[in-house]
């Protein structure tokens, strides 16, 4: 442990020329990164801002001489349509303009700041100052229009200018700053640069040294001398026994060490590995004996489990019929069931059936003998009414009498007209028809008294007749009721006794028809397991012959066992020293 | 392990450091990240002013009273969106164009102007063409759409279409047969020791002469120079035919040349029984007049023998919105609202005015009207006036000389001649 601690680490020796390599490379790249972002600083500073400046100034330097033009171009126009083209030009140019000046602000600096407020003054004037210039020119004050052109206007743009060269002027000397900054950063970048490639040589000298002395040469040695180990053993010369030579470098030394502590654990497997052949090879006999011997008794076991199968079978059968039979026998049970209940209900509809009988027979007698009475009362009414026709015999005298009177008093009146003489005439010829009147009367009265005796007659009849209907009715009709009623009730008892003794045969086949769904589900359960026996009966032979197939595997693999036994010992006789 | 994931903690922490530094770096001030330039477009947006907004309105006096009404009914509408304040100026339609273009940034916001002005307005870049271009256009009668655009631009908002001038006459002198000649108008006039009045001291109402004579004048393509032959010494009508005739009708006795404003008088003060006018004095002349108001065509005068219908411009005024004003959307805002139907039907109703809007103008209230009437016959005989700036100056010494009967010892053909060079003449110098 001791020599191992006092080695040079490898790892160190390796790792710490590779650090150095590292950091100096990151610490180059971070300054490259700095360099390249002082020096795009700069060159976009130079680039978009002071150059792009310049440009915008000239453009608005460009823009102002643009509209001066187009105002005198306005005073000298000779058309309306170059007139209108010529004001919305310069009002395009106006806005163009603005834009400028107004993009122009974000390079504006304390510098400047002063120039760009009066270069924007001096714009606002000549923009005003246009505008009187256009009006000027279209109301054809062409002298008025010149004179701002060349005077007011022209004032403006030449102001203007010299803002814009000074503000040239501080732009440029930015600039020229700006660019001085760019070269003293390209200086101090090639310098970091040379330094870090220097750094960087040096480094990668010192790893490539230690990496061939420490490492890759102590492990060439260690592989020439596995090398010969197993060049031994292909020889069938193996010497388990050898070991490889431990160096002074700790890591390549830990490699040795590894190497020889395996050489040893392989020497202590093989010893193992030989002596557990020779074991096995013993139990694998003895296993062959016994499988042999196993074989024979599962084929006869086989055939056994294949005849347990076939009873099975034909018990499974039998089982199935007989099911088959009670479902039979449960259904008829059903139907009787269901017969029963109808003839029950039969029973009770012909019990409902004679109440009702019972019940019609009763009403129909009181409402019989309440209308017999009715009628009986009513005839005798009329019989005594019809008394009243003797009254018309009475009449009928009485006219009698008074026709006679007045046939009477006619004969006097024909007697005093014939006194009378020629005045009575007329009153003999009113007494003669007064006398024909009572005559006929007479004979009217005669024809009513004979009429009457044959309805009087008539209406004795009638009564007799009714009375002996109504003694019909009360001597035959009635106590025929009665008997009506008595047969109903009769017929009433029996159909309850029916419908009692039909109760009692249904509640007997309901319990029947439960019986019979026990009787019906036990077959079914025995049929079942009878099923379940032959498929069990039916996988155990087929285990069995599974079970043959195994025990012949068995053996099989057991022959197989007993070479590789063989070939092991075979294998380890190629070590010569163990 | 743990040396391992330090050594990787490092190294990782060392790149990410490097990495983060450089993103860190403060950008150079004065250096933009882009460069372009952003170019407007020449359209310019007109927005609403908001707060207090002052505008001023220039017209003539006597359109002050309906021009308030309608100025309220507008603020009134807009109460709460601004507070407005609109002051009226007086100044005469005819002037636009002069007192517009002298100072245009002083120049109200809104103002009356005459057809005729607009091409010099426009090319001056004076106005600001009508924001709902469509909607105006289809609103109002083609003519003075037409009138009111160059190109297919708008560049004002039509307002009314009876810009023209007429024949107003006493009915207490003068019958319907009278007014037919101007002959039989200066007859009545002396017999009556009264007046007819014409103004010749502008080109405006002298081309009542020209214009009927068959002679050719016009403005030119270029919009601004024109072409003229009123000095024609061949033809049925020869120019100095024109000018004897003017120069006889000046010497009557029952004529009188005189401004718009001396004839409104001399109707008041009765001393004038007809002159040559525009609606513009329709309420104020009926006034005086009562029962006796008539209003109808031009008649004829005698020129070489001939009896020749008197001619007019015909044209349309409209209003027009400032390009500098520092409130154009209020001014925009309140010209459309100034010009439309509801506003041009009170404008008929109360000041006798022609409406431009189609709706206004086929109302039965035009017909009922006798002022609108004459100047819808007179139409038939009128020009669109259309004229180049040259036109105007050279009348001013003529007319006086007509009337004047002073020709400052020139033959008559050459003060035609000299007419007719100043009108022709270039503005370009």
């Amino acid at each position: 442990m001791d020599k191992r601690q006092g080695r040079i680490s490898t790892k160190m020796i390796i790792l710490i020329p590779v650090f150095i390599l590292g950091i100096v490379s990151i610490i180059s790249n971070v300054a490259a990164v700095g360099n390249i972002q002082r020096v795009n600083s700069n060159a976009r500073q130079i680039a978009d801002g002071y150059m792009s400046c310049i440009s915008e100034l000239a453009d608005i330097q460009n823009e102002t001489q643009k509209i001066h033009k187009q105002g005198l171009s306005h005073i000298i126009a000779t058309d309306l349509d170059t007139m209108l083209m010529l004001v919305d030009d310069i009002r395009a140019r106006q806005i163009v303009l603005e834009g400028y000046l107004d993009h122009f602000q974000m390079y504006i600096t304390e510098n400047t700041k002063d120039s760009y407020d009066d270069l924007t003054a001096n714009y606002e004037t000549l923009k005003y100052e246009i505008a009187n210039l256009l009006a000027f020119s279209a109301a054809g004050k062409n002298s008025e229009a010149y004179g701002l052109a060349n005077g007011a206007i022209a004032n403006c743009a030449d102001q203007m200018q010299a803002d814009i060269e000074q503000i040239k002027d501080v732009v440029n000397n930015r600039s020229a700053l700006a660019r001085t900054q760019l070269r003293e950063v390209y200086q101090s970048s090639l310098f970091i640069s040379a330094i870090t490639i220097a750094v960087s040589l040096v480094s990668l000298a010192f790893a490539v040294i230690s990496v061939l002395k420490m490492v890759i040469m102590p492990l060439t040695k260690t592989q020439k001398e596995i090398s010969n180990i197993i060049t031994g053993i292909d020889n069938r010369e193996g010497d388990l026994t050898r070991r490889v030579t431990i160096l002074a470098n700790r890591e390549v030394a830990e490699v040795g060490s590894g190497i020889n502590v395996f050489m040893g654990k392989l020497q202590d497997i093989f010893k193992i590995i030989i002596s557990n052949s020779r074991k096995m090879e013993e139990v694998v006999n003895e296993v062959r004996e016994s499988v042999i011997t196993s074989n024979s008794n599962v084929s006869d076991l086989s055939a056994l489990t294949e005849e347990l199968s076939a009873t099975m079978q034909e018990m499974s059968e039998n089982a199935t019929l007989i099911n088959s039979n009670t479902d039979s026998v449960k259904n008829e049970v059903d139907a009787i069931a269901q017969r029963c209940t109808e003839i029950n209900d039969y029973a009770r509809d012909m019990k409902d059936h004679a109440d009702s009988m019972e019940e019609a027979a009763r009403t129909n007698k009181e409402s019989t003998e309440v209308k017999v009475n009715e009628i009986l009362h009513v005839l005798n009414q009329a019989i005594e009414e019809s008394d009243s026709v003797n009254q018309v015999n009475n009449l009928t005298n009485d006219i009698l009498n008074i026709a006679s009177q007045t046939n009477l008093l006619a004969l006097n009146a024909s007697i005093e007209a014939a006194r009378a003489g020629e005045a009575g005439r007329g009153f003999a010829v009113v007494a003669t028809e007064i006398s024909q009147l009572a005559t006929a009367s007479q004979e009217a009265a005669n024809h009513i008294q004979q009429i009457n005796n044959v309805v009087t007659a008539a209406v004795h009849n009638l009564a007799e007749n009714a009375n002996g209907l109504v003694q019909y009715m009360s001597d035959s009709i009635l106590p025929e009721f009665d008997s009506f009623v008595e047969s109903g009730s009769e017929y009433k008892k029996k159909a309850s006794n029916i419908e009692l003794v039909m109760n009692e045969l249904d509640e007997r086949t309901e319990v029947l028809k439960v019986t019979m769904r026990e009787i019906a589900e036990s077959i079914s359960t025995i049929a079942h397991a009878i099923e379940d026996g032959v498929s069990g009966v039916s996988n155990a032979a087929d285990s069995t012959q599974g079970l043959v197939a195994d025990m012949e595997n068995i053996s099989r693999r057991m022959d197989e066992n007993y070479e590789i036994a063989g070939d092991l010992k075979k294998e380890t006789a190629i070590f010569t020293k163990l | 392990m743990k040396k391992k994931i330090a050594l990787g903690l490092f190294f990782t922490a060392g790149i990410v450091a490097a990495l983060a530094g450089c993103g860190n770096q403060p950008a150079e001030t004065g250096a933009p990240e882009e460069t372009e330039i952003p170019i407007e477009s020449p359209e310019e947006e007109v927005t609403l002013e908001s707060g207090t907004v002052e505008l001023t309105m220039w017209s003539e006096t006597a359109n002050f009273d309906l021009l308030n009404t309608m100025i309220e009914n507008f603020k009134a509408e807009h109460a709460g969106e601004v507070d407005l304040k609109v002051n009226l100026v007086e100044n005469a339609d005819a002037n636009i164009r002069e007192n517009v273009l002298n100072d245009v940034h002083n120049a109200p916001d809104i103002f009356v102007m005459v057809d005729d002005q607009l091409t010099d307005l426009v090319g001056g870049g004076a106005l600001h063409p009508v924001e709902n271009q469509e909607e105006v256009k289809q609103a109002n009668l083609e003519d003075a759409v037409a009138a009111a655009s160059v190109g297919d631009t708008l560049y004002a908002y039509p307002m009314t279409a009876d810009n023209g001038y007429f024949l107003y006459y006493d009915k207490k002198y003068l019958s319907d047969v009278d007014v037919q000649t101007l002959d039989g108008i200066l007859t009545v006039a002396a017999a009556n020791e009264k007046k007819f009045t014409m103004d010749w001291s502008s080109g405006w109402y002298l081309y009542a002469f020209f214009g009927g004579t068959g002679l050719d004048f016009g403005i030119n393509e270029d919009g601004i120079t024109n072409y003229c032959n009123w000095n024609a010494t061949e033809g049925d009508v020869k120019g100095v035919d024109i000018a004897q005739a003017m120069l006889t009708i000046g010497a009557h006795p029952g004529f009188k040349n005189c401004l718009d404003a001396e004839f409104l008088e001399g109707v008041k003060n009765g001393s004038v029984i007809a002159g040559v006018s525009g609606v513009w004095n329709a309420v104020e002349i009926q006034q005086a007049w009562g029962k006796d108001y008539g209003a109808v065509k031009l008649p004829t005068y005698t020129c070489e023998g001939k009896q020749i219908q008197m001619s007019s411009f015909k044209g349309y005024k409209m209003l027009g919105v400032n390009y500098y004003s520092k409130q154009k959307g209020w001014a925009l805002k309140l010209a459309d609202y100034l010009t439309n139907e509801e506003n041009q039907k009170l404008r008929l109703e109360v000041r006798n005015q022609g409406p431009s809007n189609k709706n206004v103008a086929s109302s039965e209230l035009v017909g009922s009207i006798p002022a609108i009437q004459a100047v819808i016959a007179q139409a038939e005989y009128g020009k669109l006036q259309r004229v180049g700036n040259s036109y105007w100056d050279p009348f001013m010494d003529f007319g006086e000389m007509m009337a004047a009967g002073n020709l400052k010892g020139m033959e008559l053909q050459e003060v035609m001649d000299m007419l007719v060079a100043g009108i022709t003449a270039s503005t370009v110098q």
